[in-house]
């Protein structure tokens, strides 16, 4: 857990410091901490643009690694990532519609966000109701109406892209690639206190999580009330995921690597694989971040293509490395 | 005097298949046996002591407290089951034990005491699986995974422990360890037992009162020398056998004939 805190603190130190300008960690600390000359480009670009992302990135992957770890333990299916639900695919869709009827234009950029949240919130409803109708929550029916409502959002998706302008579809898949740019610094603490009181909250939940991994059942049977649990942790998942996707856009496989790999290294005690996945999944997204804005620069890569690329390649490999 | 263990009048199940009318009680200190063909109700009766099933109707009573006025945790204090399968993650022994302790966890405890450690330790060489603690559950053989399933639920320290075909998968010498394990918890410990268990020799041998169970009814129940009797066993089974008593233990053994053989004998 030390080493974990330890690796925020670094990969927040990278960030801080490398990118189109590099800036010395000293110099950059000291313009975190004691303002130093406010005019100076240095200072702006530290206050204005790396900080916010760097903030962003914790708020996003940690709570993308949250949602994934908790839904993977109330499904007991490790397949299962934020996004498997119909979260993101909900949220693209309020996003393209958005775009597709100009209201980011007319309304304002905050409408973008609003939107993703909307399409998420309205997903997640739809599966929670129709998963949980009869009264007991039924983990495999809402798995499976979560993938299939997911489908039906993404063909819509498509549907909207093929009739749009050239520049809406850009600014779609854009957008669907995520992205931790958000200029709204009200948004982007908002992420960062969600995504801690979530963290705080669903700690409350251990007990069950840690009960659920023998089965529903056993865990009923030693006094847990699962359905109350599961209903919980499903919301609490579902802000979670709502709240990042729709500020920084479908950033994937962060939600499904990050769980996995620290149970592969440190076991399946949720005391432990809370508190851990956010911290991972921070330090992820913010080197990802990193490396987004470093490789191609003065150009920036949309963050979803590392986070996939080198997600996917370090896993592979650790997972291989494991079993010898 | 109030009965230890009661059931009234009880009926749960499906919309396909239901119990009706189910009574019967258990005495503390008892090793009873709920026996029956497959489909005659034996682990829908579980699952409705256990709270899966809804009742339709009648009440289970432990200790002259309704069962369903306990609240989930206290219920699960009171009674402990093991299942079939431990059907267990990657989860080590030791930590798998500990969770029969959730029951008494507080509100916002998160972690263990030193009282439960103690307590999970104990069950743990009691059911000689200690050297074990290390190891993940899933490394375990069936029958050791079993005895944790089993050391999990003393772990609980329940007043009831209900097993539902505990040596179903096992080999006869772990069958009988596991037996043995729950024969000795049993005579010192004072645990009640009832036990879900397929196999009528073994019911017979180890148990001192048996629940026999056709169609979602209770059949007959008594003794294992009042149960186990050939026409009783073949109006049930629809099979014949042939009974003799165990010259060791004074307890009734079935026997099975091939319909060659009764051929045979005609």
């Amino acid at each position: 857990m030390l080493g974990l805190t330890a690796l925020l603190i670094i990969s927040v130190l990278i960030s801080l410091t490398s990118g189109e300008m590099k800036i010395g960690l000293w110099k950059a600390l000291k313009l975190v901490f004691s303002q130093g000359d406010e005019q100076s480009l240095e200072y702006m670009l530290v206050s204005q643009v790396r900080m916010p992302r760097i903030l962003l990135g914790i708020a996003v992957g940690g709570a993308l690694s949250l949602a994934g770890v908790i839904l993977q333990g109330i499904y007991r299916n490790p397949l299962v990532e934020p996004f498997t639900l119909g979260i993101s695919g909900g949220a693209s869709l309020g996003v393209a519609l958005t775009i597709v009827l100009g209201l980011h234009v007319t309304i304002g950029g905050v409408m973008l966000p609003i939107a993703g949240f909307i399409g998420a919130f309205l997903m997640v409803f739809m599966v929670y109701v129709i998963g949980s109708g009869q009264g007991k929550v039924n983990v495999h029916n809402m798995l499976l109406i979560g993938v299939m409502i997911s489908f039906v959002a993404s063909s819509a998706m498509m549907f909207l892209m093929s009739v749009s302008s050239p520049d809406s579809l850009h600014s779609i898949i854009f957008w669907t690639m995520g992205s931790l740019d958000e200029p709204n610094s009200g948004l982007i603490w908002l992420t960062f206190i969600v995504t801690l009181m979530v963290l705080v909250i669903s700690y409350f939940f251990v007990q069950p999580l840690n009960a659920l991994r023998l089965g529903e059942e056993k865990a009923y049977h030693l006094g847990i009330n699962t359905n109350v649990a599961v209903r919980v942790l499903f919301i609490l998942a579902s802000v979670l995921a709502g709240v990042s996707v729709s500020v920084a856009g479908v950033i994937g496989f962060v939600g499904l690597i990050i769980p996995h790999l620290l149970r592969l290294f440190l076991g399946t005690d949720y005391r432990i694989l809370l508190v851990s996945s956010f911290l991972l999944g921070g330090s992820f997204l913010v080197l990802s971040d990193v490396m987004a804005r470093t490789i191609i620069s003065p150009n920036e890569l949309p963050i979803g293509v590392i986070t996939g690329i080198i997600g996917g390649i370090v896993f592979i490999l650790m997972m291989s490395g494991k079993k010898q | 005097m109030e009965q230890f263990f009661n059931i009234q009048n009880f009926s749960c199940g499906y919309p396909s298949f239901r119990l009706s009318g189910i009574s019967f009680s258990v005495e503390k200190g008892t090793f009873a046996g709920i026996i029956g063909p497959n489909g005659s109700g034996k682990t829908t009766l579980f699952r409705g002591i256990t709270g899966i099933l809804p009742a339709f109707n009648g009440d289970i009573k432990l200790e002259g407290k309704l069962l369903k006025s306990l609240s989930l945790q206290e219920r699960a204090r009171q009674i402990a089951i093991v299942t079939q399968t431990s059907d267990a993650d990657r989860i080590t022994v030791e930590d798998y034990v500990l969770m029969g302790r959730m029951p008494y966890y507080k509100r916002f405890q998160f972690f263990e005491s030193h009282k439960d450690v103690e307590i999970a330790q104990r069950y743990m060489k009691l059911t000689d699986i200690f050297q074990y603690r290390d190891k993940l559950m899933t490394e375990l053989s069936g029958g050791e995974q079993q005895r944790a399933a089993i050391a999990r639920a003393l772990t609980q320290e329940p007043e009831l422990l209900l097993l539902d075909e505990p040596t179903s998968h096992l080999d006869i010498t772990h069958q009988v360890k596991i037996l043995n394990l729950l024969q000795q918890l049993n005579a010192e410990m004072g645990l009640t037992v009832l036990m879900v268990i397929h196999d009528l020799n073994l019911a017979s041998e180890y148990c001192d009162q048996l629940i026999l169970f056709n169609q979602g009814e209770i059949f007959t129940q008594g003794k294992p020398v009042d149960v186990i009797t050939w026409e009783t066993i073949e109006q049930v089974y629809q099979t014949p056998v042939i009974t003799r008593i165990n010259p060791y233990s004074g307890k009734p053994v079935i026997f099975l004939v091939s319909e060659k053989m009764m051929k045979s004998r005609e």
